[in-house]
């Protein structure tokens, strides 16, 4: 078993020689780009946490007037825009930059200077997006943007009337681009993590022995290359409808409005998997670190992951269940919807028998774990409510629903990220975040959560639509929307204490050691925070969970791989590997198996290329969104300059010399 | 994961002269290239001529251009003989994306 | 990477292992672009299915589409697969003349489909087909210009490697992928172009 009283050995002093604003516009690194995410979608995560406040308020009460109409009407949307693709996306993104690469036993991601890219054309995105409420209008049609209203046309007793071109549609333009540009950002994160999973894990890291996270990393990036190029066309017909005056989804040219509905939930349904897959990762990691035992029936959960992902590209219709598709289209989509539940219930009992006969520590991640079972599958619950058409003509558009996915994307996905963050903190900052602290923030959250949503099942119920700024008094919604609103406060609260967790572990949190919580993973084998290199030597892995086999067979630390086979046990070893050829835009890696040749660990240098690239490409999002072909056309031939500058820059890195504790 | 090969692995110093290898890769592509302009021929002469009714013709020039495709995939682009993950990725992302655009296509038509 | 002989359980890891290079690392990432690009390619197809019976006041595509031009185009592109076929072999046996003699015709014979497609739409928008006019007319110049929009980025990506080796004057084995990169993506966009050929223009003439 693990010597846990010298862990602390490992704490890595904060000498970062770099530590100025350029060295992080420039980073290549991984983990430092990974910080870049969290702590950016941290930031969305609040804007759109007072979008919410605000929309709160203004319902709280019957015919309130804190907030107009057509505020409200921005609010939702980019309410809804913010949280998912501005917030709980990035996030997972960000641990999984951070953390993938040190499960897998790799030295960065496959292509690092992408990786800075996608960070770069993400933050772009999400800038543009948000700038609308500066210039001219935020987006305002509802985070699915329906036609013919994205084309500023509204659809009046069977009349199409075009609304006024003005500031109100201005905003659904900020939506097209921002949105196309942060989506070009995640498909490059897509193709970069099945790249490094795919090809850079260390020797002994079979497919069956990769850690669940990793195992959702992959099939999330899956969904995102086969999802988003359908939002891409989605939104790039939706600009030339707005820009170029073609009739895509304008009837009177002959367009069809259902065309956005079928390509935006083709990519649509795929996403909210692409939200909740990471999740499932994280859940899968922190139960059974905190009940001391190995997840039970790990096959079964991987087979249920592949099958989630193939289903969820199979439902995007019971999105449409309203819009008149027939009984027979209903039944088929209903089918393969109520079909997810299967593997989804095998994920959920897996959790639960791993807790079975553990020996459980109710850390405040693992509260948050606990918490996401319990409110994932009443949100799973109310999900297969959805998928039956008849009930659904009656949920749909209501209250029902807005609980529904705030169950499983806060219940959920946002639960398993609290759960992560307090997980991974540690190996992140190199300090604890306080327990006690933690604990009141879980209570605060998980309370408040629960008395601001589950009330919305019964105003759904009641028949209170989703998407309207104000509701008469007399409809006896009142009580319910009162206790929401009530929630919020408790919500916020929680919230306020988890920033006041932050802020104390920041400047006097306790050192956290390579190992705070006696951990199964790679990540725990090497000091917190992670150097530069992550791991000294390329470790040897003898099995599913890496750490825990060496603590049970070995003495607790990852065997150095060698090549040549002189490892223990080691039946064969490389037949003389091949030396990395030819470096191109190459990840680190080459000559470090041995770290004690003399010459160091080669890694990549810093560079500002995918900065001034995404630079580039966001004066060119601009020229569009303001009609001014030259600035256009200048961000353009921007774009392409450093597109070619970044194929032809030969890289020819550096080389890092590991200290000699590796944890 | 299998053990992934070098595509391009003819190793050490390049060697100066053509060997045997590079002039059957050679011919490879220049057979390939002619299967392909008869395939577009056939498929251009029936529908110029309208060789066949025209109630055929969709399936013919649907066959004619998959036959072109996986010419070009597996010969071209090399999956017949290179990393299988490519073929498995490609492949079956290539199924997916079909898949799913005929079947919004006919729910879009369906209405 | 280790062969999957075992399972999860204990063990060292049998087999070799074989650490990737960049060089398969970004051949890997091209086939997932590609096959991305793929899906996006299905988006816009389906969408062209679905509104191409638009027609309106504009023309449509049985009097409009003169498969000669089309055809020619097709062979055009077509050659160029071929001398792309020929560069790469080139550049695999680090034959720096030969890159050039391959390549350069490759770049020629894509610059000459893109201008034979500027040629062919302005040929239409002069009969009448816009991209205001019609559905027929939007999703038509949206496909075939985003596959147009691809072939000119390929002519610039092999521009941008010509002039990469001449200024080196030379060919290097560590240069090889970069070639088996812009000869996937250029295959590719011929494969969409076999498709494109199929479903808008052939079909579109048999109605």
């Amino acid at each position: 078993m693990a010597a846990v009283t010298e862990r602390l050995v490992g704490t890595a002093p904060r000498t970062r020689s770099e530590s100025g604003v350029w060295s992080w516009i420039t980073t290549v690194d991984h983990k430092r780009i990974g910080i870049l995410y969290l702590v950016t979608s941290l930031c969305f995560f609040f804007i759109g946490g007072l979008e919410a406040f605000l929309m709160r308020l203004q319902l709280a009460t019957p015919d309130a007037h804190v907030v107009s109409e057509v505020v409200f009407n921005e609010l939702f949307t980019m309410h809804g825009l913010t949280m998912i693709f501005l917030a709980i996306m990035p996030m997972s993104i960000g641990f999984i930059n951070y953390m993938v690469p040190l499960q897998i036993g790799a030295r960065d991601v496959a292509f690092p200077r992408l990786n800075a890219l996608s960070y770069w054309l993400f933050l772009a995105g999400g800038l543009v997006l948000n700038s609308g409420w500066l210039l001219g209008g935020a987006a305002n049609a509802g985070w699915y943007n329906y036609a013919p209203i994205n084309i500023g046309q509204h659809v009046i007793n069977g009349v199409s009337t075009n609304l006024n071109p003005g500031p109100d549609s201005m905003g659904i333009t900020f939506y097209a681009i921002g949105l196309q540009l942060a989506g070009i950002g995640t498909l490059m994160s897509g193709v970069n993590f099945i790249v490094t999973i795919v090809n850079m894990r260390a020797p002994g890291m079979t497919p069956m022995r990769l850690p669940l996270f990793v195992w959702t990393t992959l099939i999330t990036s899956v969904l995102i290359i086969f999802a988003f190029p359908a939002f891409t066309a989605d939104l790039f017909l939706l600009t030339l409808d707005r820009l170029f005056g073609t009739g895509f989804f304008n009837v009177a040219q002959g367009g069809d409005v259902l065309l956005w509905q079928q390509l935006f939930w083709i990519f649509g349904h795929p996403e909210v998997y692409i939200l909740i897959m990471p999740a499932f990762g994280i859940i899968s990691e922190v139960i059974p670190t905190y009940s001391r035992k190995t997840i039970f029936g790990y096959s079964s959960m991987v087979f249920a992951i592949v099958a989630i992902a193939f289903l969820a590209f199979m439902v995007w219709s019971h999105h449409m269940f309203t819009v008149g598709m027939g009984p027979l289209v209903n039944s088929v989509f209903a089918a393969t919807s109520m079909v997810i539940a299967v593997p989804t219930g095998v994920k959920i009992f897996n959790w639960i028998a791993t807790m079975i006969g553990g020996r459980i520590r109710m850390t405040t991640s693992m509260l948050f774990a606990v918490g996401f079972l319990v409110c994932f599958v009443i949100g799973g619950m109310s999900g297969v409510m959805l998928a039956v058409p008849p009930a659904d003509y009656q949920f749909n558009d209501s209250y029902f629903l807005v609980a529904h996915i705030h169950y499983v994307l806060i219940g959920g996905a946002l639960f398993a990220l609290f759960a992560g963050i307090y997980y991974w903190f540690p190996k992140i900052s190199g300090r604890m975040l306080d327990e006690h602290l933690g604990k009141w923030s879980f209570w605060l959250i998980f309370i408040g959560f629960n008395v601001t949503f589950f009330p919305m099942h019964f105003l759904g119920v009641e028949g209170m639509p989703r998407r309207v700024a104000s509701y008469p008094a007399n409809l006896d919604l009142r009580l319910w929307n009162a206790v929401a609103t009530f929630g919020v406060f408790i919500l916020t609260a929680g919230l306020i204490v988890f920033l006041a967790n932050l802020r104390k572990s920041l400047r006097s949190g306790q050192a956290a050691g390579a190992d705070p919580w006696d951990g199964r993973g790679l990540e725990w084998s090497i000091p917190s925070p992670a150097p530069e290199y992550n791991f000294a030597a390329v470790p040897l892995v003898r099995g599913r969970d890496p750490l825990w086999v060496e603590k049970t067979y070995g003495d607790g630390h990852m065997i150095p791989y060698v090549p040549g086979g002189a490892a223990p046990e080691a039946e064969a070893g490389g037949h003389g590997h091949a030396a990395a050829e030819g470096h191109g835009e190459g990840g680190p890696g080459g000559e470090g198996h041995g770290a004690g040749h003399g010459h160091g660990i080669h890694m990549p240098n810093p560079t500002p290329l995918p900065f001034y690239l995404a630079i580039a490409l966001t004066v060119a999002a601009y020229g569009t969104i303001f009609k001014v072909p030259e600035i256009m056309v200048l961000g353009l031939l921007g774009t392409f300059f450093f597109v070619f500058r970044l194929i032809y820059d030969h890289d020819p890195g550096h080389h890092v010399l590991p200290e000699e504790d590796a944890g | 994961m299998g053990h992934m090969e070098p595509a391009h692995t003819p190793p050490g110093p390049a060697p100066a002269t053509p060997s045997a290898g590079e002039a059957s890769a050679g011919r490879t592509h220049v057979t390939v290239a002619i299967l392909l302009a008869c395939l577009t021929i056939v498929a251009f002469g029936i529908v110029w001529l309208r060789a066949i009714p025209t109630g055929d013709m969709l399936p013919v020039l649907l066959v004619l251009a998959l036959a072109q495709i996986v010419l070009q995939t597996l010969y071209y682009m090399r999956l017949r003989v290179d990393n299988r993950k490519f073929a498995i990725f490609f492949g079956g992302g290539v199924t997916l994306a079909v898949v799913i655009s005929v079947f919004a296509h006919l729910l879009l038509l369906a209405r | 990477m280790i062969e999957p002989s075992h399972s999860g359980e204990f063990g060292a890891p049998r087999g070799t292992y074989h650490e990737a290079t960049p060089a398969e690392n970004n051949k890997l990432g091209i086939w997932l672009w590609l096959a991305s690009d793929c899906a996006l390619f299905a988006s816009l197809i389906a969408t062209y299915l679905s509104l191409h019976g638009q027609t309106l006041a504009g023309p449509g595509p049985k009097q409009l589409f003169d498969l000669r031009i089309t055809v020619t185009a097709t062979f055009v592109l077509l050659c160029s697969s071929m001398t792309m076929g020929m560069g790469l072999e080139a550049a695999q046996r680090c034959d720096y003349r030969g890159v050039l003699r391959w390549l350069i015709p490759t770049a020629v014979l894509g610059l000459a489909f893109v201008g034979m497609q500027v040629f062919e739409f302005t040929h239409y928008v002069l009969q009448g087909l816009t991209l205001q006019v019609s559905d027929f007319g939007a999703s038509f110049f949206t496909l075939v210009g985003f596959h147009g929009l691809h072939v000119s980025f390929g002519v610039a990506w092999i521009t941008s490697l010509l002039i990469y080796v001449f200024r080196k004057k030379r060919v290097d084995q560590a240069d090889a992928w970069r070639f088996e990169a812009v000869s996937l993506y250029w295959y590719f966009v011929d494969v969409v172009w076999v498709v494109i050929f199929t479903v808008v223009y052939l079909m579109g003439k048999v109605g």
